[in-house]
């Protein structure tokens, strides 16, 4: 691996054990201890100072993947790589050490800042970990305050005083505080209006580019994605099905899912509703994923093979890498 | 050719809260025509759903009032109907998908109970037996599982909500919605909830059972690009009024609002470079008890002159069929 890796999962797995999970299947079979196989296998990389999207439907283990690589779920096995260290089996006093360097961002800023803190408490939160300077965790929060487009006098309000952008905006101030290496970003912009997408976005790029730091972005609008990121992996019932960098895979996609995924955003030009195309049925359950490779229930270029003998990640074009026996555009 | 269906005329709708006075709408008007796809679009709070509550007559009252306007449906004002005359026509004439089908079909009965309570209704209407027992029910409800797309119609009916995914859901509804064959049916955000791919069997299965049945839609949507697949004219909304409406292909192609100009830029491109800053809207949504004097946008807006905070701006025609809340020539 090259020494500007910031970031490596090998193999990583996540399971759950479906809660009391006891009941009749379809077939009428009755049904115990089944596992949800919420990430099966995921090897990534990220570089410094890049952005790597992760798009996927629901259910596809996007959020799973990103709690497992800070380490607030321990993954089932695989292991996990920061600096070039294993961190998979590090104690928690020694992964203490390395957390200010991993921050995250999350969907609802109404549901993840604490309604009873104020914004300057917030923010120095993650702080006190680093330092017990209280001069040196003022001087710090005020800085991320404006650097996020607050002004100071708001310092002393509460969240429910701030509207939805700004809380965004704040949650961003609190995950930068550390000087992070590396920021999850779990759908940042989604509950967020359309006018205030494009500030939040625009902020992360300002910050990317002052700090050095590199996102993992999660999303499943692909157009923002495409937008934001570097390089993009497309996840499919917890396995990653193609990863590549953004303008190969948007433009030549060699799996069918990305292919279909990305048919089917709608654009907003009315003349180009032809254009999107239809997958039929709905994503399986992550219970009892298919066998061989996952899309191929859904997919129209499966054969006897696909059922059979799960495709394996492979590098096609230079740094593009598809699990299909049957790649497009090859 | 263009009869129209549904007419909302100077509509306005306050609600009366702990925290002051919301004005939800402000003395809208908009006209749905016969077989049209009306899409109505703007961001949350700017009175989308009210529109829609106040058509089917379920604003919450007692908060909700209406101090001004006319709702025409069939040549009748909706507003004047009793709670038993609006029964008459809710469900039937005029009926509604809303976003999260979860939350709107009743776990306690089968979708085939469901669905087969607008079916009775209709068959009574034609005047035949309705009775569950006349096979003639269970029959319709079937073929309408069918229509919907559903796989095994036949067991599928003696299955309860939760057994369903949420585009199974949202296929339910849209037969409930459609069994009866309404003039109009409200699409509240219907497939905001569900994954894209999930979106795009979802959108072709209204559009073409729309036009099969011969109804209008009136779809709600905060996503400008989904409103672009299904409208064939399109709305936009901003803090309870209208602020533009236009063919489909004008809204996009031909934006004349300022705020619709903005709205249609601040979205990343196909053809947008990587990581190029985008072009953003300043401020955010007013809040509804403080909407701000003249044109609610002027404080967002880059063409703001002086006269832009002073009088609100009518809803004027300035091509055929394209109109804009804005004095700027």
């Amino acid at each position: 691996m090259s020494n500007t890796g910031l970031l490596r999962l090998e193999g990583i797995v996540t399971h759950f054990p479906a809660k009391g999970a006891m009941f009749y299947s379809e077939s009428g079979a009755l049904v115990t201890g089944t596992i949800i196989h919420a990430v099966d296998g995921v090897d990534l990389s990220l570089d410094r100072n890049t952005t790597l999207g992760i798009v996927g439907e629901s259910g596809c283990g996007k959020t799973t993947l990103a709690k497992t690589i800070l380490l607030l779920i321990k993954p089932t096995s695989g292991r996990l790589y920061f600096e070039g260290r294993e961190i998979t089996n590090l104690s928690y006093a020694d992964l203490a050490k390395i957390r200010p360097n991993l921050q995250m961002i999350f969907q609802d800023p109404f549901s993840s800042l604490d309604p009873r803190m104020r914004a300057k408490d917030i923010i120095a939160e993650p702080l006190t970990v680093v330092t017990n300077d209280r001069e040196k965790v003022k001087k710090r929060v005020l800085e991320v305050f404006e650097q996020v487009g607050l002004t100071a006098d708001q310092l002393n309000r509460f969240p429910n005083e701030f509207s939805g952008g700004q809380r965004q905006r704040i949650s961003i101030a609190r995950a930068l505080a550390t000087k992070p290496k590396l920021v999850i970003l779990d759908e940042p912009t989604s509950a967020l209006d359309a006018s205030i997408q494009a500030q939040i976005l625009n902020l992360l790029l300002d910050i990317q580019e002052q700090y050095k730091v590199s996102y993992l972005f999660i999303s499943h609008n692909v157009s923002v994605v495409r937008h934001m990121s570097d390089r993009i992996a497309v996840m499919y019932l917890g396995k990653v099905v193609e990863e590549g960098p953004v303008e190969d895979l948007m433009s030549k996609p060699k799996h069918p899912y990305t292919s279909a995924l990305i048919s089917s955003i709608p654009k907003p030009n009315p003349k180009a509703r032809r254009e999107m195309a239809e997958i039929r049925g709905e994503t399986p359950s992550p219970i009892n994923p298919p066998s061989g490779c996952r899309y191929h229930t859904r997919c129209p270029f499966a054969t006897k093979l696909c059922s059979d003998k799960e495709p394996q990640l492979q590098e096609l074009e230079s740094a593009h890498l598809v699990a299909c026996h049957y790649p497009l555009n090859a | 050719m263009t009869h129209p269906v549904l007419e909302v005329h100077d509509l306005s709708v306050v609600f009366e809260t702990f925290e002051g006075r919301y004005s939800a709408l402000n003395s809208i008007d908009v006209t749905i025509n016969e077989s049209e796809v009306m899409g109505l679009v703007g961001e949350s709070g700017c009175g989308k759903s009210t529109l829609a509550l106040a058509v089917m007559g379920l604003l919450p009252r007692p908060h909700a009032k209406v101090p001004s306007g006319s709702i025409t449906f069939r040549g009748k004002n909706l507003l004047s109907y009793t709670e038993k005359e609006m029964e008459q026509v809710r469900g039937t004439d005029i009926s509604m998908i809303f976003q999260e089908p979860l939350t709107s079909l009743d776990p306690l009965f089968t979708i085939g109970d469901q669905l087969s309570e607008t079916i009775q209704i209709k068959l009574q209407r034609a005047g035949g037996n309705a009775g569950w027992n006349s096979g003639k029910v269970k029959a319709e409800v079937v073929n309408w599982m069918k229509r919907v797309g559903l796989a095994d119609p036949e067991s599928a009916i003696e299955r309860y909500p939760h057994e369903f995914s949420g585009g199974m859901r949202q296929r339910v509804m849209i037969a409930m919605a459609l069994a009866a064959e309404p003039q109009l049916m409200l699409a509240d955000e219907p497939t905001s909830a569900l994954d894209v791919t999930t979106q795009v069997q979802i959108l072709r299965l209204v559009k073409s059972l729309v036009s099969q049945v011969r109804a209008s839609v009136l779809f709600i949507s905060h996503d400008l690009a989904v409103v672009a697949q299904i409208a064939d004219r399109v709305a936009v909304m901003y803090a309870g009024i209208i602020v533009e409406e236009a063919s489909v292909n004008e809204i996009f192609e031909n934006p004349l609002h300022p705020y619709t100009q903005a709205l249609l830029s601040s979205f990343p491109k196909e053809k947008s470079i990587k990581k190029s800053r985008l072009e953003i809207i300043r401020g955010s949504v007013p809040n509804l008890t403080h909407i701000p004097p003249g044109c609610p946008f002027h404080p967002r807006c880059q063409l703001m002159k002086e006269g832009c905070s002073m009088a609100r701006p009518e809803l004027r025609e300035i091509s055929p069929g394209h109109k804009i809340a804005c004095d700027r020539p």
